[in-house]
C-alpha cells in the first residue's frame, strides 16, 4: 500500500493531530519511506511459515500461555505519586482541554 | 411508524461491569462508586509508559459464567487485543479488548413476550476494560471547554455482550435488557445496577424498506439493488426502560426521515431523558478504524479443564427455570412464581423458609402457598419502601417460620403477626421475645370471649339495633370492639360466631 494525501488526512483525523494542507505532502513522503522499510518483508519467502495458521497456534505448539492473576487488592499510588508529573490538576482530577468537538469531524 | 412499509432491526450491546475486587490488568481496587477521585490507581490503569497489564483470573471466571449462562462456546485458547482510538478516558491511547477470538462465542437469551417464547442468538461475550470517568466543565471567565479526569473506573473489568441484529421491536429490545440484567444479579457477575453504569445499553437500529434485505448468517444484506440505509446507535441510555423509549423514537426518526426521501447517515445519538429525545453526537467511526491488532503485552490465555469445571460449578438455577420448578413443585401461581424468583434471594429465601424444622408438621401443600403468601404481601409490602431500609436481609428465616407457626396454631391473629414481622425486621427482635413482651395470645376459647361479646353488645346498642333490623354489616363493627377490648388478641372467626349466637 502507499500513502495519499487523503489517508494521510484520515490518520491525522483519527490520532486527533491538526495537520495543515500545506504540510500534507511532507507526511505522505515520511510515512511511505517508514511504510518502505517494512515491505522488505514482503520479498521474504513466505514458504517455512505456512506451518502456522495462527499467531494462537504457535503458542498452542509451544505450551506457552499467560499466567492469569488471583482477584486481590493492593493499594496503588499515593496522590502524589499519581500527580507528580502534571500541573494540570483541579478537584483531585487531571484536567485537559475540552473534548466534545468531535461533532466536527469529516469523516 | 407504518408497519407494512418498513421493519425495524435492532442489534443491542450491552455493557456490564463484573464484580470483581480488583480491576481487569492491575490489583486496584475495582469498587469505584463515588470514591474519593484518582485514589485507586497505579502505573498500569494510568496507562504510564513501561507498566505491563496482567489479567485478573476471576473477572474472566465471571466472562465465561456469562457465556455458559447463554449456552455460548467457550473459547478455551483466546488473546485480547488493542482497540485504538483518542479520547482523554482512554490514557493508553487503546483499550485492551478481545477482537477476533472473544471468550465466548455465540448462545442465545430466551425471554417471554406475554407467553410468546422469544430467542435472540448472541454474536460474542467479550472481555474489556472499562475507561476513565470524565467530568466536563467551562471555565466561566474564558468560557473554554475542559475536562476533569479521574482514572478510578479505568481497567475496571467490562464485558461486552453483543445481540445479533435479530430484535425487531423496541419492547423486546427492553425484555431482552432485562433478561441480561436479571441473569446478570442471579449469577452474581454484577449488580447491573444501570443508575450507577455498571450495566450500559448500546441500540444500534437501522428501518429498511420490506423486501429490500436479508439476514444471512447473522448480517443483514441488500436484496438485489437495493441499498441497506444506514444504522444509528444510542448510548447513555440510564435505564431499561429508556432503551425502549429511545429505539421507539429512532425509529419514528428514522421512518420520517425515509418519508421524506433524505438519507441517513451513520451516527452514534445520545439519549435526553427529560426531553425524551434522542440527540446527535458524533459519525461514527468503522471497524478498521480502530486498528485491532493484538496485544503484545499479555500473551494468549489458555482456559483448562479445571478452569472451565470451576466456573461450571458457579452456575446455579436460573430464574426462568426456577420459574417452572416453583409452579411444578410447589403449585404456585406463574404470578406468584414469578414474583418469588424476580430476585434469587428471594427465591433462596423462599426455598429456605418452606423447608424450616418448624414448619416440617403442617401440611406441606399448605406451608407453599402460606409461605409464598406471607413474602409476597406482607414481606415485600415491608421492604417496598426505600426509605426505611428494609431489605429481604432485614428477615430471618427461622424468625419468619417460627411466626408463620404461631399462625397456623392460631396462637396469634395475623394482624399481631403482621406486627411481630414489622418489629422484627426493624428492631432485630426474635418473634419469642416480642411473645414474651405483653400479652399476644390469641383468645379463642368460647367462654374467654363470651363476657367480652356480652360487656360489647351492652356498650354499643346502636350497632345492636342496626344489625337487628337488617344492617348485618354492623356486625364487622361489634367485632371490632371485641378486637379494642381484647387489644387485638381475640380469634374474630369465633368473635363474630359468638355475636351472632347472642344476637339471635
Ligand atoms: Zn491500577
Amino acid at each position: 500500500m502507499k500513502f495519499d494525501k487523503e489517508s494521510v488526512k484520515k490518520i491525522a483525523w483519527l490520532s486527533r493531530i491538526q495537520i495543515d494542507d500545506d504540510k500534507l505532502m511532507d507526511f505522505v513522503k515520511d510515512l511511505n519511506t517508514i511504510l518502505g522499510y517494512v515491505q522488505v518483508l514482503d520479498e521474504i519467502s513466505q514458504k517455512d511459515l505456512e506451518k502456522l495458521s495462527s499467531e494462537l497456534e504457535y503458542y498452542k505448539q509451544n505450551g506457552r500461555f499467560c499466567e492469569l492473576r488471583e482477584d486481590i487488592v493492593k493499594q496503588g499510588l499515593s496522590k502524589k505519586e499519581v500527580f507528580q508529573n502534571t500541573k494540570s490538576k483541579q478537584d483531585e482530577m487531571f484536567r485537559v482541554e475540552g473534548s466534545l468537538s468531535e461533532a466536527e469531524d469529516n469523516s | 411508524m407504518n408497519t407494512k412499509k418498513y421493519d425495524v432491526i435492532v442489534g443491542l450491546e450491552i455493557h456490564v461491569e463484573t464484580k470483581t475486587k480488583s480491576k481487569m490488568f492491575c490489583s486496584c481496587n475495582a469498587e469505584h462508586f463515588e470514591k474519593e477521585s484518582n485514589s485507586q490507581v497505579c502505573p498500569v490503569c494510568l496507562g504510564l509508559p513501561g507498566a505491563l497489564p496482567v489479567p485478573n483470573k476471576h473477572a474472566i471466571e465471571l466472562c465465561v459464567l456469562a457465556g455458559m449462562a447463554f449456552n455460548s462456546e467457550i473459547q478455551t485458547l483466546s488473546k485480547f487485543d488493542r482497540k485504538h482510538y483518542f479520547y482523554p478516558d482512554l490514557p493508553k491511547g487503546y483499550q485492551i479488548s478481545q477482537y477476533d477470538v472473544p471468550f465466548c462465542v455465540g448462545g442465545q437469551v430466551v425471554f417471554n413476550d406475554n407467553g410468546t417464547q422469544i430467542t435472540v442468538n448472541l454474536e460474542r461475550i467479550h472481555q474489556e476494560e472499562d475507561v476513565a470517568k470524565l467530568v466536563h466543565k467551562k471555565d466561566l471567565t474564558t468560557g473554554k471547554e475542559y475536562t476533569l479526569i479521574d482514572f478510578n473506573k479505568s481497567g475496571v473489568p467490562l464485558i461486552e455482550i453483543v445481540s445479533k441484529p435479530e430484535i425487531s421491536s423496541a419492547k423486546h429490545a427492553k425484555l431482552f435488557a432485562d433478561k441480561i440484567r436479571q441473569t446478570m444479579r442471579y449469577l452474581n457477575i454484577s449488580d447491573a445496577d444501570m443508575e450507577k453504569g455498571q450495566m450500559r445499553c448500546e441500540p444500534n437500529i437501522s428501518v429498511q424498506s420490506k423486501g429490500s434485505w436479508k439476514y444471512v448468517d447473522g448480517r443483514i444484506l441488500p436484496v438485489g439493488d437495493h441499498e441497506l440505509n444506514a444504522q444509528v446507535e444510542v448510548k447513555n441510555l440510564g435505564s431499561i426502560s429508556a432503551i425502549e423509549e429511545a429505539i421507539e423514537f429512532e425509529v419514528e426518526r428514522l421512518t420520517s426521515k425515509l418519508e421524506k426521501g433524505e438519507q441517513i447517515r451513520k451516527q452514534t445519538r445520545g439519549w435526553d431523558p427529560e426531553k425524551k429525545e434522542t440527540y446527535f453526537q458524533r459519525y461514527k467511526e468503522t471497524s478498521a478504524d480502530y486498528r485491532y491488532f493484538p496485544e503484545p503485552d499479555i500473551p494468549p490465555v489458555f482456559l483448562d479443564d479445571k478452569f472451565i469445571s470451576n466456573v461450571k460449578s458457579m452456575l446455579v438455577e436460573l430464574a426462568s427455570d426456577r420459574i417452572d420448578r416453583f409452579i411444578n413443585k410447589y403449585s404456585l401461581s406463574e404470578y406468584d412464581a414469578k414474583q418469588l424468583t424476580e430476585k434469587r434471594e428471594f427465591a433462596d429465601f423462599y426455598e429456605n423458609l418452606i423447608k424450616d424444622e418448624k414448619l416440617k408438621d403442617f401440611n406441606q401443600g399448605e406451608i407453599y402457598k402460606k409461605c409464598a403468601n406471607w413474602i409476597i404481601g406482607p414481606i415485600f409490602s415491608l421492604t417496598g419502601h426505600a426509605e426505611d431500609d428494609l431489605t429481604i436481609k432485614s428477615f430471618k428465616v427461622a424468625e419468619v417460620a417460627a411466626l408463620i407457626k404461631l399462625v397456623l396454631e392460631k396462637k396469634i391473629n395475623s394482624n399481631t403477626a403482621k406486627e411481630f414481622l414489622e418489629k422484627h425486621a426493624t428492631e432485630q427482635k426474635s418473634i419469642e421475645d416480642l411473645m414474651n413482651t405483653g400479652n399476644h395470645k390469641q383468645i379463642s376459647s368460647h367462654e374467654d370471649l363470651e363476657e367480652i361479646a356480652k360487656k360489647v353488645i351492652k356498650n354499643n346498642q346502636k350497632a345492636v339495633s342496626d344489625y337487628k333490623s337488617g344492617k348485618t354489616a354492623s356486625i364487622g363493627f361489634l367485632v371490632g370492639q371485641m378486637m379494642k377490648e381484647t387489644q387485638g388478641r381475640a380469634e374474630p372467626q369465633t368473635a363474630k360466631k359468638l355475636l351472632e349466637g347472642l344476637l339471635k
